[in-house]
């Protein structure tokens, strides 16, 4: 049963980090585009920018996900380290289990939201507003997902051996 | 400050929201419901509930429509006693405009103060204003938007769970750019920061230049280094943003008259009864004049500053060159505005 | 009243439990609007308009740049082309350090990022030549916080997005003159303590290695003279500096320097994201924060508390300046920017009448120095990591560098001309 699970999870890692680092890169290739067009054709596509923020708040919020599943956000720990060890796990279960609600709050809010916002259009492109909301419920189910596995013991965590990170300062 | 009061403004839309978390459609059938039923319960003598709301503004505390929206609230506080207070939040404090709308959709935000542009996101008749030189003068404007043409347009906000209170004046925008633009061939090739939205950027097309997006906090740096040729807006932004002193060529082309519009979120406005929205509906009306004067006093005085700065003013002989080369936009996106339109022609 | 008591308890209870920072800023701000009554769907617009700007988009750029110059081999050509400078001189390893990190900072706007890939070369280099491991640990890390302040910063644009409406190509302009003071104080300590403790004079490199060095060198620094070149001749805006940054660096580590594998691209791009999304998150959630706190009044209430402590511009300057030191030392740097700069900026730019750029400038400076402190500082533990020591033992080590740094801090405060004259000659 575990592995099927495990297996689900890994299949849904793959996907998402294809999509955000699609992302990712398309964010970088439309901007440089702009700059070409506009020093060279003295034109600028009139959705670039509309279309760069939408993937801009996708990767963000894909991000927010794949974070709790790694791990990545920063937390001030000065305090919980010194604790003893049978509290440290209870603080860092009622951690996962308050990620797991905060990750409800982004489904059901988040999706309440984006159909509130469904009659409104975005300026340039006059998409619906709503796909720029949609993405917070989707990240909500995500999160789910990854801090229910937590919850009951799974390792989500696909880049522990890369913990050497560069963090942002 | 910020104490019980406004509770019992926000109590009854939450239980509401949060009850039909499904089905937001139902939202304000829900509210009404809720909201009698806790008036009923709170309120069993005579004596009137007190409100406190909260109004978003994006321009600065000094500037003429926040100064009008302080006005409105002291008129608010005035006539009700102290009952109803309106603190006003100025300096996109509580977001940027198109933000704000959405959260007077929502009800989190009682009123706010808008530019008609950014409402056409939302109400798609408010994008008639952002077609150019449909109007004369300001006097044309203020014909139509105090005919009954106008208040229908008011009253259609009300589709988007808002309730328009009154219109305010925000002058005519024109384009400045950092070399002299005496003539429509002089637009030819120019990098214009426009807002991005599809009237817009064919109007560009229209006239020659290119729609330039960027970050309007980026505009003043992006004149001076030359990634833009140009921007557009009224003499206020022109002179309180101080892109004059790298555009110093203001071309008085008036391509657009873009009033600001006062109002209230659906939610808010349902928990009030008649003689409290008339109140408030007359307030807002009785804030126009105030607002109408400050912003003609302050479009003076921008000017004088500007022109003392050594900025170029330059006027245009005659418009109709203009409007002829933009009359394209109008084909491309007039039909959808035709009554609006008709109106705006028959007031002129 | 009680709105801002459920929004400050619950945020100290979920910081000091351990939450991630951008849980704490999101947690506390539902929590308040559920106390309130308020919609709770209210955080749902905010978090997601947090992230629609224009200007944040630079700061993904400017971190996979940096990422593609960090795994392509860049500091150690910096290191060479420093060492011909200032290699020479008493201490000359530690000199190279501290100019290396200014040469990296034009191209990276991390420090963290400047500590690991300059220290992780430097510090064993360094500890060879018999410099102590406590000293090479203190120059490294003290001399990588001039690149916040050093063009370009993604922390100067979580300021202008926190601000709202600030230029950002003006504070890049600001940061320059203030980077090369720091660049002089800390030069000028490390020279000292090396002649107390009696380090070795650095040899000169030899001539003929000159031109080598200096073509490998400046084709990394070119990153830095393409990004602020581009801005101020108008061919780009500071977002836009940030994809050609990325595209140049792109081709110098793939297609010149050949010394990682195409194949790598894919790793730099996952290590990028992962970076990102921390970043990206703390941005969503302060904006919810932030309107809460707007929502709240509470910098007004803030600016009201100063003023009602003291009047003078001075006195008031010199509590924020403890203020920002205190927080900066248990917290990091880019949440403290989100939620303070909403809180401070009323009552400095709008009471004190500062110019925003200034306070910028200032602002970050001071959180800079929070990098280095204990007892959370990514930069000292970073930096300590790579030395192998005790964080107490770095932090002590700091401690004469501490003291430059806020000298220039009050000297940056006090004399807003050194920061404003680039940016005003420029104007
Ligand atoms: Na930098
Ligand atoms: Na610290």
């Amino acid at each position: 049963m575990y592995k099927i699970i495990k297996k689900l999870a890994l299949g849904l890692d793959r996907l998402l980090e294809v999509f955000a680092l699609t992302t990712l890169s398309v964010m970088v290739i439309i901007v440089t585009v702009q700059v070409f067009t506009r020093t060279i054709g003295n034109f600028v596509y009139f959705w670039s920018e509309e279309v760069t923020l939408l993937l801009l708040v996708w990767t963000a919020f894909l991000g927010i996900a794949i974070g709790f599943r790694e791990k990545l956000h920063l937390s001030m720990d000065s305090v919980t380290r010194r604790i003893p060890q049978s509290m440290q796990k209870i603080v860092s279960k009622v951690i996962t289990i308050t990620v797991f609600i905060f990750g409800l709050y982004l489904v059901i809010y988040g999706w309440q939201y984006t159909e509130l916002m469904h009659a409104n259009t975005l300026a340039a492109t006059g998409l619906p507003r709503s796909i720029q909301y949609v993405i917070v419920p989707i990240t909500g189910v995500l999160v789910c997902i990854y801090s229910f596995l937590q919850i009951v013991g799974i390792d989500t965590r696909r880049h522990p051996e890369s913990d050497d990170e560069e963090e942002v300062s | 400050a910020c104490g019980g009061d406004s509770n019992v403004s926000q109590e009854d839309p939450t239980e509401a929201t949060d009850n039909t978390a499904d089905e937001a459609a139902d939202n304000t059938a829900n509210e009404e419901e809720n909201n009698e039923a806790g008036n009923n319960e709170a309120e069993p003598a005579e004596e009137k509930e007190s409100y406190q709301f909260r109004l978003a503004e994006t321009h600065a505390p000094d500037y003429p429509t926040t100064l009008a929206d302080k006005h409105f609230a002291e008129l608010v506080g005035e006539r009700s006693d102290g009952r109803i207070t309106i603190d006003v939040f100025p300096s996109a404090s509580l977001g940027e405009e198109s933000a704000v709308l959405e959260q007077v959709q929502l009800g989190s935000i009682d009123f706010t103060r808008t530019s008609a542009g950014p409402m056409a996101e939302f109400n798609e008749d408010f994008g008639v204003f952002s077609l150019p030189y449909i109007f004369d003068d300001d006097d044309h404007v203020w014909n139509f938007l105090l005919s009954e043409h106008g208040d229908n347009l008011l009253k259609s906000l009300e589709s988007s769970n808002m309730m328009g209170l009154a219109y305010y004046s925000s002058g005519a925008r024109h384009f400045y750019s950092s070399e002299p633009i005496n003539s429509l061939e002089d637009l030819e090739g120019q990098k214009i920061r426009v807002q991005q939205n599809a009237i817009n950027i064919d109007l560009m097309n229209a006239l020659g230049a290119s729609a330039t997006p960027m970050d309007f906090g980026e505009v003043f740096s992006g004149l001076q280094t030359g990634v833009i040729d140009a921007a557009e807006n009224n003499y206020p932004s022109y002179y309180s943003t101080r892109h004059f002193e790298v555009a110093p060529y203001y071309i008085l082309d008036g391509h657009q008259r873009v009033p600001e519009v006062l109002v209230a979120s659906s939610s808010t406005w349902e928990i009030l009864d008649e003689e409290d929205q008339e109140l408030i509906k007359q307030a807002a009306i009785d804030s126009i004049d105030f607002q109408r004067e400050n912003w003609a006093e302050f479009e003076a005085f921008a000017e004088e500053e500007v022109r003392a700065a050594g900025a170029t003013i330059i006027e245009v002989d005659d418009v109709s060159v203009w409007q002829e080369a933009a009359s394209t936009v109008i084909d491309e996106h007039g039909e959808q505005y035709r009554e609006v339109l008709d109106a705006i022609e028959s007031v002129r | 009243m009680l709105g801002i008591l459920a929004l400050s308890i619950s945020f100290i209870i979920l910081l000091l439990l351990g939450f991630p920072v951008a849980l704490v800023l999101a947690g506390s701000t539902l929590i308040t609007m559920w106390v309130l009554d308020i919609s709770l769907a209210t955080a749902v617009p905010n978090l997601v308009q947090g992230v629609n700007s224009y200007t944040l988009l630079a700061v993904p750029f400017f971190i996979l740049a940096g990422q593609l110059m960090g795994e392509g081999g860049l500091s150690l050509r910096l290191i060479n082309m420093a060492q011909l400078f200032v290699g020479m001189i008493r201490g000359g390893l530690a000199m190279v350090n501290c100019f290396t990190s200014l040469l990296f900072g034009n191209i990276s706007g991390s420090a963290v990022a400047d500590v690991s890939s300059i220290g992780s070369v430097m510090i064993p280099m360094m500890k060879e030549k018999g410099y102590d491991s406590d000293y090479t640990v203190a120059v490294t890390a003290a001399s990588s916080i001039q690149g916040v302040i050093m063009p370009p910063s993604h922390n100067m644009i979580l300021y202008a997005l926190a601000a709202g409406g600030v230029s950002i190509s003006s504070l890049f302009l600001a940061g320059i003159v203030p980077a090369f003071i720091m660049l002089i104080g800390l030069m000028a300590m490390s020279y000292v303590i090396a002649r107390k403790r009696n380090y070795e004079k650095g040899e000169p490199v030899p001539l003929k290695k000159a031109p080598k060095i200096l073509l490998d060198g400046f084709l990394s620094l070119m990153t830095g003279a393409i990004i602020l070149g581009g801005i101020f001749s108008g061919q780009f805006t500071a977002t836009e500096s940030g994809a050609i940054a990325c595209l140049y660096a792109f081709i110098l580590v793939f297609f010149v320097y050949r010394e990682i594998p195409l194949s790598r691209m894919g790793l730099i791009m996952k290590k990028t994201f992962r970076t990102v999304s921390m970043v990206l998150f703390l941005i969503a959630a302060s904006k919810a924060f932030a309107f809460i706190l707007a929502y709240l009044q509470i910098p007004g209430m803030v600016t009201d508390l100063f003023l009602m402590v003291s009047d003078n511009p001075v006195v008031i300057m010199l509590i924020i300046t403890v203020l920002l030191l205190v927080l900066g030392a248990p917290m990091d740097m880019a949440p403290l920017i989100l939620i303070m700069t909403p809180i401070l900026y009323p009552i400095t730019v709008g009471t004190l009448g500062m110019d925003p750029i200034h306070f910028g400038i200032i602002m970050i400076l001071n959180l800079g120095i929070g990098l280095i402190t204990p007892p959370v500082g990514t930069v000292l533990f970073v930096g300590c990591a790579l030395g192998k020591i005790p964080i107490e033992k770095g932090a002590k080590a700091l401690i004469p560098f501490y003291l430059v740094l806020v000298a220039i801090l009050l000297l940056l405060t006090f004399v807003p001309g050194i920061v404003m004259w680039l940016p005003n000659k420029f104007g």
